[in-house]
């Protein structure tokens, strides 16, 4: 088996009060972009390893996840969703990840798998009229800092 | 008999001090142990009589608060914790390790996890003192204690969230709730008093048989009356404060 | 493969010596590579680039001060008349420290903090640290490795001080500054405001280190260059102040692994900011690798494991070994550092500034011993190399000589810097501004920036964790008032007490550098007096941030700020015992266009006391007290609050009186102790109005105030509602006590204005004549009006 690359996703349960999104939606308002509905995050762990889905899914529904508030779901390429921008930021290469390594650690404890890599990452679904070029302006002034952040823009299905 | 107090220390622990020092105060003999120490068998939390989760950011609060300690005590330390448990001895997570306590599913029910410690409403992490009632409850270690006190609260993720109703008003029928937020009179009323937006105003709760404590608020941060932020203002005579009675009362229960 | 190159500066003229140093990013100017290229000559061979990165390192302005340590010809113009003398400004501030020669400060100016006594056994260490550059370029990770840098020096003075608590001062840009304005690459000041507040915060937290004092400035000027100031505080056994490297001790590294993070961090942050950085420069930090070793270190030291120790910030391993070996010579084997990944050259290991590491001297036959006790909490402690009595730092990568050069070169063969500054003191005359509507005036300094509530900043910090803290940063009903310090009470089985806080005020600088060193220090020791603290038991911290220091007049306006600096702390005979500066923090516009920070002197004070329970809060306690001031006001309204508020330039600035303030804070002090004094709140920021405002919100309780009965120069409303002089207080003295009081006070300057009343508001008269009646819902609404 090569080196696959999965991310799990998890993201508030829908009764939860998604209290960084709501800060993210008052940030994006205070730039000047007023047309914004509705800012959902959700946090990435992207897992670098030799091993079959299952196995990610126990590392998710056993390590990561609050029983009570989360939900996760695990993918490797990420999919549009309708009426919504998506964008997914990761650090660059070489920067400092405190909670990638503790989530590296954790599921070696686990003996889930032996050999691993964790990053993490965050991901913003955003819902209201904005165009492309107020995405890209969203993500440099407010969600990365291209200093060290990779970012990726997931146009709106209509 | 002093009882002996295991004060669990993992990376990102930082009221252990201040716990062994409440606890030495109120009579017991402390000791701050380290993970690994009993991992690696060098010390059994057998010999003790209480153990405590103090307050920090174990593992970073890395993932989620408390939830890798609660990941790390089911793998490694479940059978010792059973044990312990089951001979009626006493644990105590403090804010952090609340946290752990609710996700390892010690508290309420000692069962899978059925109640978490949500991010603040405010989406921030917070300093402040709080009102609390002391509800009537089946614990043995708030008996005495006036109807309001005073604690600082100091964290980011402190918002008691039961899996469902059941669970809610289980743990209220059983007495199981130790603490509310409130206001200076007593009300259950909102932010500022209510800082994190808890459920029904819950700040802390324990087991159905009251030996297993969890609270989000710092008691060992308000044991002299000179912790309390108007302490120059209010002149107290009681040089020690209600909080510390709770130290007092679990050191009692073993003597 | 080849790990090592050769650079060619034996056959480099100027014009090819600078371009090495520009495009190697060295930041050494030509007499350096004079100086450089002469040694190399001398030993006959070309350097290595680790041999020119470490030089590069040890000799920036970040490392060795070189602009403090500079002979300085300086020429101040006072109208005709002309003075011109040579300065060391280093020299200006060690000189006070010396003169004053308290016992009571034991390591001061040499190692990585300041040390006073606090009794036989304990000693506080405290240091202030900067660090703007990375700020401003990653809010987040830049504050944070800010407060994980500071938090290092504490646990490596002498041989390790326990953290207990830290502070945080910043100047920022506007919050509200037009988004079109800002040039390419510079991050909103709202952006970085909250980077740097949830920095800190998660930092500082996740150490279980307290974060309980701090200010916040505003200005237009910080909007391209923010200011971050990290302290702490620690406490150490006095027989742990004392270290010393031996002949063949390893050289250990303990925390986090190094990676190409941080290259080239000290030699970047001595040069100003232009609009393209490189992206190694900044990082993230890992404060759970800091706490991890933090518990294991303490315990390590009370073991004895080890003779010495630092901490591993600006330069790394070459500054770090380089500075503990520097009486003796040491030798490294790059290759067995563990690393955060592979790939890196030997230049980058020996100059990375991963965070999280510090280095050890240990004692061969102790090192198994301190490795494993390290291992037992999952702290990485690997030996690097010997220190061994060779005048030599010799470094290898694997049996290649990468680094050889003589330690003596590398610590004193820096060239002296001769400079010239120049000042021109201004004709300071009064403005004369009147309000056209006071009670609207009242409002707007306390809705303004620097004045308005920081309490949505201060309550992400934890502010008592290890339950040490005392007075804390809020007070009063609903902990809703402010406190002018902290009060820590660092041994549980005591009750001794230790008071910080601080003074800084930019703006007093605009007219006079002078007056504004002697203004800071005078607010940061009221500040400390008014908690209940000792004037004769503080001592205080300098940090200067500057501007484009190459330019003679902004050289002249910091020269000018040190000899305040000494003058006033010897005139209030309070010694200095650890400082820092920050110079450069100008910013490059396309256009050519320099735009320099004001320059900012923060200083810092911890003071010592003998009992936390005999301490005072800023709250009125009770309505029927009377309401004192002290001190004396005078037409010093330059530069104060008020004429920001409405955009008033010049005025005379605030002139500190030493002789009598000191004698003034003396009585405080007893008056305090002896708890004849029920509130205490010193007069700074937004005058004497601000200050009773903020003694009502505290209480929750009214007041009534005839104006007119403040002792003045000039009875004027506008000057005695919002002077700024010094040495000024306001005190609550029950009625019973008013002839002790008094007593107590006889022979100085004070005034009875008015008393507390059970009604919530403020009721101003001026000879018996109402002038204003406002709400206390409606001040605290001004107050609490600030949108972060």
């Amino acid at each position: 088996m090569s080196k696959e690359f999965w991310i799990i996703e998890i993201h508030k349960k829908k009764n939860i009060k998604d209290v960084f999104g709501q800060d993210t939606k008052k940030s994006i308002e205070e730039i000047g972009i007023s047309e914004i509905d509705e800012v959902k995050v959700s946090n990435l762990y992207k897992i670098e390893a030799k091993t079959d889905k299952k196995n990610i899914e126990r590392i998710a529904k056993e390590l990561f996840i609050d029983n009570v508030s989360d939900n996760f779901s695990i993918y490797k390429k990420t999919r549009t969703k309708k009426g919504f921008w998506i964008v997914e930021i990761f650090l660059k290469e070489g920067v400092t990840d405190p909670v990638g390594e503790t989530a590296r650690k954790t599921i070696i404890e686990s003996k889930i798998l032996n050999d691993v890599v964790v990053k993490t990452g965050k991901k913003y679904y955003i819902k209201g009229k904005i165009n492309q070029k107020q995405i890209k302006e969203i993500c440099e002034k407010i969600l990365a800092n291209t200093l060290i952040h990779n970012y990726f823009i997931l146009k709106k299905r209509t | 008999m002093k009882p002996k107090v295991l004060i669990l220390r993992v990376a990102g622990t930082n009221c252990d001090f201040e716990t062994e020092w409440a606890f030495a105060l109120a009579g017991a003999f402390a000791e701050k142990v380290h993970i690994n120490q009993i991992i690696r068998r060098e010390k059994k939390v057998s010999d003790y009589q209480i153990l405590v989760i103090p307050g920090g950011f174990s593992y970073g609060d890395d993932i989620a608060a408390g939830k890798v300690l609660a990941n790390q005590i089911k793998l490694k330390l479940w059978e010792e914790i059973e044990k312990f448990i089951s001979q009626k001895k006493v644990i105590v997570g403090i804010c952090n390790g609340f946290q752990v306590l609710a996700k390892s599913g010690i508290l309420p029910f000692n069962s899978k996890q059925l109640i978490t410690l949500e991010w603040n409403d405010s989406g921030r992490f917070e300093d402040r003192w709080v009102y609390l009632k002391v509800e009537e409850n089946v614990s043995p270690f708030f008996k005495g204690l006036p109807e309001i006190i005073r604690m600082p609260v100091a964290h980011a993720e402190g918002k008691f969230l039961p899996q469902n109703n059941k669970v809610l008003n289980e743990i209220e029928r059983n007495k199981q709730i130790v603490l509310r937020y409130c206001d200076k009179e007593g009300n259950l009323t909102g932010y500022p008093y209510n800082p994190n937006g808890s459920i029904r105003n819950i700040a802390g709760i324990c087991s159905k048989d009251g030996l297993i404590i969890g609270m989000m608020p710092h008691p060992e941060r308000a044991i002299l009356k000179y912790h309390y932020p108007d302490f120059l203002k209010n002149e107290e005579k009681e040089e020690f404060t209600p909080s510390f009675k709770i130290f007092k009362n679990m050191v009692k229960y073993f003597s | 493969m080849n790990y090592v190159r050769e650079i060619d500066i034996l056959n480099a003229d100027e014009k090819e010596l600078i371009e090495i140093s520009e495009k190697n990013l060295l930041s050494l100017d030509i007499e350096e590579m004079k100086k450089i290229k002469e040694y190399f000559l001398s030993i006959g061979r070309n350097p290595t680039d680790c041999e020119l990165e470490c030089i590069a390192q040890t000799w920036s302005e970040h490392c060795y001060h070189k602009t403090f340590k500079a002979n300085i010809q300086y020429i101040e113009k006072n109208g005709k008349k002309i003075e011109k003398f040579n300065i060391c400004l280093l020299r200006e501030i060690m000189e006070v420290t010396e003169k004053l020669n308290y016992p009571w400060c034991i390591s001061v100016f040499k190692d990585n903090a300041g040390i006073i006594k606090i009794n036989e056994k304990y000693g506080a260490a405290f240091k202030v640290e900067t660090h703007n550059h990375p700020s401003a370029l990653e809010p987040y990770g830049g504050a944070g490795t800010g407060i994980g840098g500071v938090i290092r020096d504490i646990l490596g003075v002498g041989l390790g001080a326990k953290p207990i608590l830290n502070t945080d001062i910043f100047c920022f840009g506007p919050l509200d500054f037009p988004y079109e304005k800002l040039p390419e690459g510079v991050l909103h000041p709202k952006r970085i405001f909250r980077g740097v507040v949830s920095g800190v915060r998660d930092y500082g937290n996740r150490m279980g280190i307290p974060t309980a004092n701090g200010a916040i400035i505003f200005d237009d000027r910080y909007v391209y260059n923010c200011l971050v100031y990290c302290g702490c505080v620690g406490i150490i056994p006095v027989n742990k102040i004392e270290k010393k490297v031996n002949d063949g001790d390893l050289i250990v590294v303990i925390g986090g692994r190094t990676g190409r993070d941080g290259i080239h961090g000290a030699t970047f942050s001595s040069a100003s900011l232009k609009e393209n950085i490189p992206t190694s420069v900044v990082q993230i930090g890992n404060p759970i690798v800091e706490k991890k070793f933090q518990d294991v270190l303490l315990v390590a030291r009370d073991l004895n494991l080890y003779n010495s120790i630092t901490d591993c910030g600006a330069g790394g391993f070459s500054s770090a070994i380089g500075e503990m070996g520097k009486d003796i010579g040491a030798v490294v084997y790059l290759e067995k550092v563990p690393l955060k990944y592979e790939g890196l050259l030997p230049w980058e290991i020996f100059l990375s500034e991963s965070q999280e590491r510090m280095v050890l001297a240990v004692p061969e036959k102790k090192v198994e011993k301190l490795i494993n006790f390290f291992a037992s909490e999952d702290v990485e402690a690997t030996v690097i190399g010997k220190f061994v009595k060779t005048g030599k730092l010799t470094v290898y990568y694997k049996n290649k000589l990468v680094c050889d050069i003589d330690i003596h070169f590398l610590h004193k063969g820096i060239p002296k810097k001769n400079l010239r500054g120049f000042f021109e003191r201004k004709r300071e005359k009064p403005v004369n501004f009147k309000s056209k509507n006071i009670k609207e005036d009242i409002l707007k300094v306390l809705s303004s920036p620097i004045i308005s509530s920081k309490e949505e900043v201060i309550r992400q910090y934890d502010h008592e964790v290890g339950g040490r803290t005392i007075l804390k940063p809020f007070v009063g009903y609903e902990s809703r008032g402010v406190s002018d310090g902290v009060v820590l009470k660092p041994f549980y089985e005591t009750y001794e007490g230790l008071i910080i806080s601080c003074g800084i005020n930019p703006f007093y600088g605009e007219i006079d550098p002078y007056y504004m060193a002697g203004c800071c220090i005078e607010e940061c020791i009221r500040n400390i007096v008014s908690c209940g603290g000792n004037p004769e038991k503080i001592a205080i911290l300098d940090n200067f941030c500057w501007g484009n220091i190459s330019d003679e007049r902004e050289l002249g306006n910091l020269i000018r700020c040190v000899k305040g600096c000494k003058d006033y702390a010897l005139k209030y005979r309070i010694p200095f015992i650890s400082g820092k500066d920050s110079l450069n923090n100008y910013f490059k516009r396309k256009d050519g266009k320099i735009i320099s920070i004001p320059g900012t002197l923060l200083i810092s004070g911890i003071g010592i006391i003998e009992d936390v329970r005999k301490i005072c809060s800023t709250d009125f306690k009770k309505e029927g007290n009377i309401i004192f001031v002290l001190g004396k006001t005078f037409n010093e309204l330059g530069s104060s609050q008020f004429y920001r508020v409405n955009r008033i330039k010049g005025g005379i600035v605030p002139k500190p009186r030493p002789e009598k303030t000191l004698s003034l804070m003396k009585k405080i002090h007893i008056g305090i102790k002896n708890q004849l004094i029920k509130s205490c709140h010193d007069c700074s920021d937004g005058g004497l109005i601000t200050t009773i405002c903020e003694m009502m919100i505290g209480g929750n309780l009214g007041c009534k105030i005839d104006f007119s009965n403040v002792l003045t120069e000039e009875k004027e409303i506008e000057i005695v509602l919002f002077s700024e002089s010094c040495g000024r207080f306001v005190v609550e003295i029950e009625k019973e006590k008013l002839n002790e009081f008094e007593k107590l006070f006889k022979n100085e300057e004070l005034s009875q204005i008015g008393e507390v009343i059970e009604e919530k508001e403020l009721i101003g008269f001026w000879a018996n004549k109402k002038l204003f009646k406002i709400p206390l819902e409606l001040i605290y609404r001004s107050w609490t009006s600030l949108n972060f």
